[in-house]
């Protein structure tokens, strides 16, 4: 495991500053066992940083309701402490699961990286 | 644990036991998407039915007494039948309030669910889910 990332056997969170955001990138699994990784990089991530959180999603091929409950209390977190939460999804797996639950409002999702740094 | 049920004739059916543990929901997902490529589905409907199993299996899980058995029994037909059970403390079920619910019944094309008593020995309570899915190919 490398310094700034956490991980389990199914999903892995890499952490990484740019510009004025921290850039959180998962790779694998997002489910009831593997959601609560999610959230503490999500933690650690609006605890310590300033304005910008982006969730980097673009390598996650499973995506449960429990990973979109953790991103939904990163977004209420975030706001109170003035962090924005930002997405990056182009994947069948997370639209999806985002779009029955009906949650595009309240979670901006980006297509790619850039534009969420932008 | 269940109580009996005959068993599918054409002889198509597939029950799988797990531990009631999170941890084997990979497994489970792995599973289904087998059952459902075998079947031809499209890759929206395997997909849309790996996600319904694993919130099935979610819920029942969170509420399953520690150490138990998980059964999920596959019956794939013109449609895939999912019927998914635990022994549980409680019979507080479903939570059809619940996130999970409404997700459920939006990737499903039915859902059920109920409690029926446990046997004697050990006691407690089966939670049970019943869930269909069709080849969304087709349908539209």
């Amino acid at each position: 495991m490398s310094k700034g990332s956490t991980s389990d056997d199914s999903l892995r969170v890499d952490r990484r500053v740019e510009g004025p955001a921290v850039v959180l990138h998962v790779t694998g699994e997002i489910d009831m066992s593997t959601a609560p990784v999610l959230a503490e990089a999500c933690d650690q991530a609006i605890a310590g940083t300033g304005s910008r959180v982006v969730v980097d999603l673009t390598d996650v091929t499973f995506f449960g309701s429990a990973g979109l409950a953790v991103l939904l209390d990163a977004r209420q977190r975030g706001e109170r402490a003035g962090t924005e939460i930002r997405l990056v999804a182009d994947g069948r797996p997370v639209l999806r699961s985002i779009e029955i639950a009906g949650v595009q409002e309240m979670l901006p999702i980006y297509p790619d990286l850039a534009g969420a740094l932008a | 644990m269940t109580k009996p049920e005959q068993p599918d004739p054409s002889g198509d059916e597939i029950e799988v036991r797990i531990a009631a543990d999170a941890a084997q929901l990979p497994m489970l997902r792995a599973i289904t998407s087998a059952v459902a490529m075998r079947q031809d589905y499209d890759l929206d409907s395997i997909a849309d039915l790996k996600m319904a199993v694993d919130e099935a299996c979610s819920m029942l899980v969170l509420r399953a007494i520690t150490g138990s058995l998980l059964t999920v029994r596959f019956t794939p037909k013109s449609e895939i039948r999912v019927v998914a059970t635990v022994l549980s403390d409680s019979d507080d079920w479903p939570d059809t309030g619940a996130f999970s619910w409404h997700v459920l019944s939006t990737l499903t094309d039915s859902l059920e669910a109920g409690v029926s008593q446990g046997a004697a020995d050990p006691g407690g309570h089966v939670l049970w889910i019943e869930l269909t899915k069709r080849n969304a190919l087709g349908d539209e």
